[in-house]
Formats: structure tokens, sequence, C-alpha cells
């Protein structure tokens, strides 16, 4: 792990943080020149930097929480890259440092991780990343997204949304089935506890939350149910 | 100003500029991203076993490659155009983009889609990208101090992780769709445990097979919300 956590390892970091930081204030700069001559007023930019800020904080803790997992297997230093922009959510970050160490019989642990699995642990994050990058930006770039929206849909924004639910709804119900269903069948009961127990505070809270007429607490469902699924697996099947 | 004349400052003054740079910094981060990578293979002297790689990215890719193109389709109108930029490069859209940029647009008083409106959505994007970065800068500081005082029996508790959360992430979106997500469910479990289906073949079937269905569906009219 002193690879991992090394200053060599936090200047990487903080080269790719940077990155992201110089594309945000370049574009800054630009929306704020631009802003004025279309005739928009100094205060009303200002209003929507405030606004952001403050509205970031929320979210912000939510991923500030999430980030333990991340820091316990790989730390301080690879978790930082990650998050501030590594694409960064924070399921898909431990879903491939998961694989990566594990493709080579290792533990997503400090304890577990060797040089073979935290190379291939990077690798696999890296290259599972670029994918949103190449097709989010240089999608954008080429004028592509416009165009693929328009034709998948047949122009029908209904039947858009459709399809983007039933395929999100695809995509987790096959994750369902491989990660928590599957195990209990086969008589590992803590997966499969975990991920009722998730699934089940996370509906709750969401009711809660429109009870309460608090959608800002919204933000904060995923930690909450995380934390109360772990603990019940932990707690009665260990 | 009338519409036009900014939609013409915006067309010449902000797409074109946002595009270049958000094309060169995009370029400079596919590079940067592996340093980490390259770096532990050189120290170690020897890359990592093929087969080790392969298995787990054969693995991950396909269940992702969906996701990189449902992702970017179905934020970009939501996002603007500095916002697909950084949000693609970034992530954390649905729990930090999204809210954010929708909460600036409302607090500005502009409207949605308008020349305004892309430019104060991308300032509240832009704002949380910068808040992500001192946050996760701190985070991975404290965190790390705090793992130091955890007990062993929480440090143990890290393995229901995944299943919580994609527990937690089908409540999300099965909910929305209960008789697609019923579908998908029996269907996935059928494949993976009776007949042993690999996984990223679960997953195409699942994922474009219900979207076929769906459209199918929705062209002539059944399951439709009204």
């Amino acid at each position: 792990m002193g690879l991992a956590t090394g200053t060599a390892m936090w200047l990487m970091a903080a080269m790719v943080a940077a990155n992201g930081a110089v594309m945000a204030l370049i574009f800054y700069r630009r929306i704020w020149k631009v802003g004025i001559m279309i005739g928009m007023r100094d205060e009303t930019l200002k209003t929507a930097i405030r606004s952001s800020i403050i509205s970031s904080i929320g979210p912000c803790l939510g991923i500030f929480s999430g980030m333990v997992p991340l820091v316990i297997a790989l730390g301080g230093a690879i978790s930082f890259l990650r998050e501030s922009a590594g694409v960064g959510a924070i399921f898909v970050e431990l879903w491939t440092a998961t694989e990566g160490a594990g493709a080579v019989g290792a533990e997503l642990t400090a304890e577990g991780m060797t040089l073979e699995a935290l190379q291939n642990v990077l690798w696999i994050m890296a290259s599972c990343s670029v994918g949103w990058v190449i097709v989010g930006c240089f999608g954008c770039y080429v004028g592509l997204l416009p165009k693929i929206r328009d034709r998948m849909s047949g122009g029908d924004p209904n039947l858009l949304r459709l399809i983007i639910s039933v395929m999100m709804v695809g995509v987790f119900s096959k994750l369902v089935v491989e990660q928590g269903i599957i195990p209990g069948v086969v008589g590992d009961y803590g997966p499969l506890t975990a991920c009722l127990v998730g699934f089940a505070v996370a509906l709750g809270w969401r009711a809660l939350v429109d009870i309460l007429d608090k959608p800002r607490l919204n933000e904060y469902f995923l930690l909450i149910a995380i934390i109360a699924g772990m603990a019940a697996a932990q707690i009665l099947v260990g | 100003m009338p519409l036009d004349e900014k939609e013409k400052i915006l067309e010449k003054e902000y797409y074109s500029h946002i595009n270049r740079y958000g094309f060169i910094t995009s370029a400079v981060h596919v590079l940067l991203i592996f340093l980490p990578a390259v770096y532990v293979y050189l120290v170690m002297g020897r890359f990592v076993r093929l087969e080790a790689f392969l298995t787990a990215f054969a693995t991950i890719f396909p269940i992702l490659l969906p996701i990189y193109f449902i992702e970017p389709i179905s934020y970009f109108t939501v996002l603007s155009v500095a916002g697909t930029y950084i949000s693609f490069l970034a992530g954390n859209i649905s729990n930090m983009r999204l809210p954010v940029g929708a909460i600036a647009q409302e607090s500005a008083d502009v409207e949605l889609g308008s020349p305004e409106g892309e430019l104060v959505g991308g300032l509240g994007i832009i704002a949380s990208q910068l808040m992500l970065t001192v946050i996760s800068f701190v985070g991975a500081l404290v965190c790390v101090a705090i793992i130091r005082l955890l007990p062993q029996s929480v440090k143990v508790a890290f393995k229901y992780v995944l299943p919580a959360m994609f527990g937690a992430m089908f409540s999300q979106f099965g909910p929305r769709a209960p008789k697609y997500a019923a579908i998908t469910l029996v269907l996935t479990f059928i494949l993976e445990y009776f007949f042993h289906i690999p996984g990223p073949v679960t997953l195409l079937i699942a994922c474009f097979g219900i979207a076929l269905l769906a459209t199918a569906l929705y062209r002539r009219g059944i399951w439709v919300k009204r």
C-alpha cells in the first residue's frame, strides 16, 4: 500500500484533479464573458454561482462518506484521483476495483492488496472510465449526441424517456440478480440480505422524504441504504 | 436583445470555444488517467497478467457499454454543452450535476433551453466541480485518519457495499417501470441460474431486449403512461 499512498501517486492525482479544474475555470471565464455580451447582469451570474456552491454541499457530503470504502481499499491518493475527476460514481469505482483485484485472486482490502492487484485495479479503473469521456465529451464535440438522441426515439421524447428507463431497469436487474439473488439462492445469505435491506431502506427513505416534503434529503438515500444494508448483513449473517 | 441575436453570439463566441477547450482537456484527461497504472507497471517491472486484465475487463465493459451511451444521450439536453464536458470527465451526474445545474437555473430565474439557461446551467456544474475537487481532497486526507479508528467488524462489512448499493439503485429505477423490472429480474435469473449464460450476454438481452420490447409495446399503446 506504500506505493498507492506515496508522494508520486498524490502528484498524479493532483494532475488529474487540476486538469478537471482547468477545464472548469476556462469554461467559467467564457460563460461570464458571453453572459455579459448577451445582456445578463453580474448579479444573475453571481446568484447562480452562490446557489450552486450551497447546493453542492449536500451531494459532496454523500460523496465524502462514500469515499470511505475506497480509501480503506486503495488509500487516499487514488481515491482523490478517482473522485475529483476520474468519473467518480462510487459504485462504479468500487465495482471496477473489486473486479480488478479479484481477477488476480486478491481481495479489495488494504491487507489483500498486492502489487499485481494494485496494477490490475488501476488499469481496469482507467480503462473502464474512458468510455464516458469518449462518448460524452467527444460525442459532444462532433455533434453526435443530439443526432443519436433523435434517432433512437424517432424524435418522440416520451419513447426516449421510456427506452432510457427500461434500459436502466435492465442493467440494475441484472446486477441485483448477480450480486444478491443468486448468492442467496446458493446459500450465501449475506449479499442477499444486504441487497434486500438496501432496496427496502432506499424505498422507505424516499417515501419518508416525500412525507416530510424535504426533497433535498433524497441526496442521502444511497448512503443510508448502503450503511443499512452493510450493517444488517454483518449483524444478521456475519 | 432579440433571441436570434443571442443565439448568434453563442454560436460564434461560446460553442466553438467550449468545444475546442473541452476537447483538449478531455484528450489530456484520457492520457493522465492511465498514469498511475503506468507508474505501478514501471515500479513492478512487468505488465499484469493479460488474462487477469481481460477477465476483469470482460466482466465490466459489456455492462458499462450501454451506460456509456445511455447517460450522455439522456443527460445531454439537461446538462448543456459545458456541463456535458465536465460531467462526463468527472462523473457524479445524477447525484450532483443534475440537481445543482437545475437549482442554479431556478435561482437565477432563467428559462430552460434559453441561451441564459445554457450559460447558467453550465455555471452551476462548474461550481459543483470546484466544490467536488476540494471536498474529495479533504475526504481523501480525513478518511485515512478515520479508518485507523474503525473496528475490524466494520471493515469486514464493506464486502456488502455492492449488493446493498445495487439493491438501492434498483429501488430508484424499478418502481418507474415495475412491469419491465419484474420481466428483467425473472429473465436474468433464469438465464444466469438455470442456463449459466455469461453475464455480459445476459446483460445485452436484459438491456436491449427490454428496450425493443418497450418500443414495440409503446408503438401499440400498451403499458404507456397516460
